[in-house]
């Protein structure tokens, strides 16, 4: 009986310690963008070497865009700010979303270092998109008063995380209540 | 029968796939506020009206001077499973119902806005309600996440 459990206790050791799954290698693919700040980024080659939490929006998506980039910056502070870990919220809505406009946003989030939004030429952000597996949708087209016209965008929902060789090995709807505390418990248990 | 165990139970033990509910649970934070954003952006207010009459009523629309566009939105997830929001012209309200205007549900859209948002500052939104009439509400931008 001893003995089974040894072996039951090393075979759930092994298992354990394999980490998580591949779902998919980032790695594979570049993609040429710009920061917040209008730096160029390419991705996810400037992030290779530390762990990526990663969610997508558009900024004018109040509502549910914002519970996602509300849970990327829970996730970091409840991190306590990790130095090993970037946090990246990328815009599938390149048009309006300019380095200009998301850094204002990034603002009244109270996003710290180690935060970078992402935007770029439209061919390589939907490129991006595919690539991570990102779905949008223009919806809701509405004339304004001044001739001009507003829009919405019908979009996946997700945070997912890459590892240190730009593999992605987690994904989680973004915007739920609860998924600071999943990640921040993968996390410490893969890190 | 061990070796089943043994299986199932690392099964459990390592997997790293959460079951999420579809549906958006309640969420925690202050139940009267305005998210912070910037000119000519998007914000959205979020709030409770309770409806004191005796008989059902119906909101018809929506105002504020801080917006060039203001709506009552819907968040929702579609038959593809994409996050979408849907502009709802009226909303019925029964008697003695709370209107919940809250994240991942039913919130006012602030569109076009006239200028920055910031915590700190407050927001008037007018609601024209069918047999309440006009009813005025002032809320506090914050960002909803502290």
């Amino acid at each position: 009986m001893k003995n089974l459990l040894s072996i039951f206790l090393l075979f759930v050791m092994v298992a354990c310690n394999s980490g998580p799954e591949v779902i998919d290698d980032m790695g594979d693919a570049s993609f040429n963008l710009v920061d917040q700040d209008s730096n160029a980024v390419v991705f996810p080659d400037d992030f290779e070497g530390q762990y990526v939490v990663m969610g997508f929006i558009y900024t004018n998506c109040p509502d549910i865009c914002s519970l996602i980039t509300q849970n990327l910056v829970k996730i970091q502070e409840s991190l306590n700010n990790p130095e090993d870990v970037q946090f990246v919220a990328a815009t599938f809505d390149p048009e309006r979303d300019m380095p200009s406009v998301l850094k204002k946003y990034g603002e009244a989030f109270g996003v710290d270092e180690n935060f970078t939004f992402l935007t770029g030429d439209s061919t390589e952000v939907f490129a991006l998109m595919d690539s991570a597996r990102v779905r949008s949708q223009v919806s809701m087209r509405q004339d304004t008063e001044d001739g001009g016209e507003i829009y919405f965008i019908n979009h996946s929902d997700k945070i997912m995380v890459l590892d240190k060789q730009s593999r992605l090995i987690l994904e989680y709807g973004g915007s739920q209540p609860m998924i600071p505390s999943v990640v921040k418990e993968d996390l410490e248990r893969i890190r | 029968m061990i070796v089943g165990l043994t299986i199932g139970y690392t099964f459990v033990a390592c997997s790293q796939e959460e079951k999420l509910p579809d549906v958006m649970p309640t969420l925690s934070g202050p139940e009267e506020w305005v998210r912070p954003a910037v000119k000519a952006g998007t914000s959205a207010a979020y709030f409770n009206y309770i409806n004191e009459l005796t008989i059902a009523d119906t909101l018809l629309g929506v105002e504020s001077m801080m917006a060039g566009i203001t709506q009552v939105h819907e968040s929702f997830k579609d038959a593809d499973g994409m996050m979408a929001m849907k502009h709802k012209e009226n909303v019925r309200v029964p008697a003695g119902d709370t209107l919940r205007f809250t994240q991942g549900g039913l919130h006012i859209m602030l569109m076009q806005l006239n200028e920055d948002l910031t915590e700190g500052d407050s927001v008037e939104v007018q609601l024209q309600f069918r047999q309440a009439g006009t009813f005025t509400k002032r809320l506090p931008v914050t960002s909803g996440s502290q």
